[in-house]
């Protein structure tokens, strides 16, 4: 399939899930057609290039990986999300997947800088200020897309001037200066990380999950691309160098944040900064294999994120003890996979770094244990806490009072509402009772049945991710190595 | 109806001591002045300043592009800000609470963190700053008139950020930072391709603000020890 095709469908799968959303069964029916089709229509995507106006887009093999990743969790968390009376989400997890495939494919760091920066700014309009009108974390997240993306830009400008005068290193520096900036801000890097918090108060699980599982990344492909026109920016410059500092700070403080946080999505969003932390430290690297172990922690981080989000989502909905049990469950698991805890994969490449930070440095390699348990620590008071909503539950977590977002428009839900119950009724008179009353149990349960399924699935999905570390070290090797950086 | 020719004629009419005097007054209102209105008409001034200072790097057609963008913005901030100014006033002047759970929103509050003269001061010193900083630093060759502007601009912009709790008016101050390096960036890469990219970035940046600015509070109460 094309380029231009893909773009189109994902379009065409954005709109038809963002007007679906208004009623429950189109909402599922929408998301679960849309994921199949996108994921369908990665998998046959071409990658010959094609030119327009100028610029040349190319889905090379990695980026086809990340996005087919990317469209199964963004897809799945649209599943989640439509269990919910709040739907409002439900198409912004399709919406920026436009302009982050213009950004994966694009040969041009400023084309693709801009691309990544509208894809993000997409997600703000899926976040909800916790005060009307006034400036909170959606709004500081806006500014930050902005500054950061100003920063790159200013950094690819000296980086372009650089072979004109090689002798002056200074346009390096400068160029790195503003990369770290740039990229320090739209990663959360340590000290950047500051906006994390407000941020997380203000956006849907899910949309925190595709955030920063799989919006972020795209950061560092942009980075490589551009390192892969330029390999002078990693050779005269301590990249690398940054990387490390940067990822033994984002593990330090992630795990110290989480130990004493108890909100779902700050405790998400400092989680994922200490993952992020293993990410910087296995591209600090600078090496085949490095390169690689940072994209498979990439793909956990991704996966662990969304499991995270969508059990809690679905927990937040029904309000079936045994559902919320099996939430519990799938919940531990995804914490698990994102501490490196579950056996398989992300254990390997997470064992691979600490064995190589104990030989190097002991002291840091027990102040990361120490953070991997301040994260160990958050985790488990947070189950405490849901398993004490369990055994407690207030009145209005119901299903009943749960209220519809404030932008749903009421009037047309209620009225085809209307309509449909009214068309039903004359049907329901002529069919026996029988099967009237096995209608109305499909009716009334089907969403608990298949978020159970969609649980199952994000289980079963963890175990196979983490029990085929050959097939993923494989293929990541080969998509990794054809990178031009690494060439 | 006025050609391009009369555009370029009136264009030319206005002298750079004009066009810095012009951005130093836009960039002084908006962190200064409260009001909506007001500061949305300094919003417009400085597109149109904007695009006379790029019109003498980039051609007229292509920088009145950017005065039509900005033209859009206002009328979005416009739009956004009558959809939601009023209907708090006319609460206010009704003695009612507005429809809404948190305490915040019945109380009234400024558009600022800060009084006018820790606002004063604040622009003071941004002054300050980029005399001196244009004075010892030139990014990339950058020629003064544009450096000095650009930086100027982005600065006044981030300072409206950091000071204002109004969505509208961080949404203007940001709109101020796109503008000042739009300048800067132009001024060392005169690239049809970032210039383009600009426009629309304000248009997105205009389309999230005033989403921001326009949708309800949402607390649910999820928030200390939340499951």
């Amino acid at each position: 399939m094309q380029l231009s095709l893909l773009l189109g469908l994902i379009l065409g799968c954005a709109l038809v899930v963002h007007v679906a959303r208004y009623w429950r069964p189109f909402g599922f029916a929408a998301s679960v057609g849309a994921t199949i089709l996108l994921v369908w229509a990665v998998q046959g995507a071409t990658t010959e290039t094609i030119d327009l106006f100028g610029v040349s887009f190319t889905l090379q093999p990695l980026a086809r990986d990340y996005l087919l990743i990317g469209f199964a969790l963004s897809g799945l968390l649209a599943i989640a999300t439509s269990f919910g009376e709040t739907r409002r989400t439900l198409g912004f997890l399709f919406w920026s997947w436009i302009a982050w495939l213009v950004a994966l494919c694009v040969d041009g760091f400023v084309v693709g800088v801009f691309a990544w920066a509208t894809g993000l700014a997409a997600l703000v309009l899926a976040m909800e200020p916790r005060r009307a009108q006034r400036v909170g974390g959606a709004a500081y997240f806006l500014v930050l897309i902005i500054v950061a993306s100003a920063m790159l830009l200013l950094g690819n400008r000296f980086i372009q001037l650089y072979p004109l005068t090689p002798d002056q290193v200074t346009l390096v520096d400068s160029a790195i200066l503003f990369f770290t900036w740039g990229l320090g801000l739209l990663l959360a890097i340590v000290p950047f990380m500051l906006w994390l918090g407000p941020m997380a108060d203000e956006t849907p699980l899910p949309i925190i999950a595709m955030l920063l599982g799989l919006g972020q990344p795209i950061g560092f492909w942009l980075l490589y691309e551009l390192i892969g026109q330029y390999p002078r920016l990693l050779e005269q410059s301590n990249l690398l160098t940054i990387f490390t500092y940067g990822g033994i700070g984002a593990i330090v403080i992630g795990g110290l944040l989480c130990a004493f946080e108890r909100r779902a999505g700050r405790l998400m969003s400092f989680a994922a900064l200490y993952a992020l932390g293993f990410v910087l430290l296995d591209f600090s690297r600078g090496t085949l294999e490095g390169t690689a172990y940072g994209v498979i922690e990439t793909f956990a981080r991704a996966l662990s994120l969304s499991v995270i989000a969508a059990s809690i989502a679905i927990a937040r909905t029904k309000s079936q003890r045994w559902l919320n049990a099996l939430a519990i469950l799938i919940f531990i698991f995804g914490a698990l996979n994102l501490v490196g805890l579950v056996p398989g994969i992300s254990l390997a490449t997470r064992w691979n770094l600490l064995l190589e930070l104990e030989a190097t440095d002991r002291r840091l390699f027990f102040v990361v244990m120490l953070a991997t348990v301040g994260v160990l620590i958050g985790t488990a008071r947070f189950v405490m806490l849901w398993i004490e909503t369990i055994a407690n539950p207030p009145v209005s977590e119901s299903d009943d009072s749960f209220t519809a977002s404030p932008l749903a428009p009421r009037g047309i839900r209620q009225r085809l509402r209307a309509q449909v119950t009214r068309i039903v009724e004359q049907l329901t008179q002529r069919v026996p009772t029988p099967l009237q009353r096995t209608v109305r149990g499909i009716e009334q349960n089907w969403t608990t049945v298949f978020a159970t399924m969609l649980l199952l699935l994000f289980g079963a999905l963890v175990l196979w991710y983490g029990n085929t570390p050959n097939l993923w070290l494989q293929r990541t090797l080969e998509t990794v190595e054809q990178l031009a950086f690494l060439r | 109806m006025p050609s391009l020719s009369d555009l370029a004629r009136a264009f030319a009419a206005v002298s750079a001591f004009q066009q810095v005097f012009g951005l130093v007054l836009v960039v002084a209102v908006v962190v200064l002045v409260s009001d909506w209105r007001v500061s949305l008409l300094a919003l417009a001034v400085q597109y149109v300043l904007v695009a006379i200072l790029l019109s003498t790097l980039i051609p007229l057609q292509i920088a009145t592009v950017r005065m039509i963008a900005g033209g859009l913005v206002a009328l979005m901030f416009y739009i956004t800000a009558r959809r939601t100014q009023p209907r708090r006033r006319k609460q206010r002047a009704q003695g009612e609470a507005p429809p809404t759970e948190s305490v915040d929103d019945v109380l009234p509050r400024g558009v600022f963190w800060t009084n006018l003269p820790f606002r004063l001061i604040g622009l003071a010193l941004v002054s300050l700053s980029v005399i001196v900083i244009s004075s010892q630093f030139v990014l990339l060759n950058a020629p003064l008139l544009f450096w000095v502007t650009g930086l100027w601009l982005a600065a006044g912009g981030l300072l409206t950020v950091a000071l204002t709790r109004d969505a509208l008016k961080l949404g203007m101050g940001l709109l101020f930072f796109t503008s000042g390096f739009g300048i800067i960036y132009l001024s060392i890469d005169n690239s049809l391709l970032v210039y383009a990219l600009l426009v629309i970035s304000d248009l997105v940046i205009a389309l999230a603000i005033s989403h921001i600015a326009s949708v309800p509070s949402s607390l649910e109460g999820r928030r200390h020890g939340e499951m």
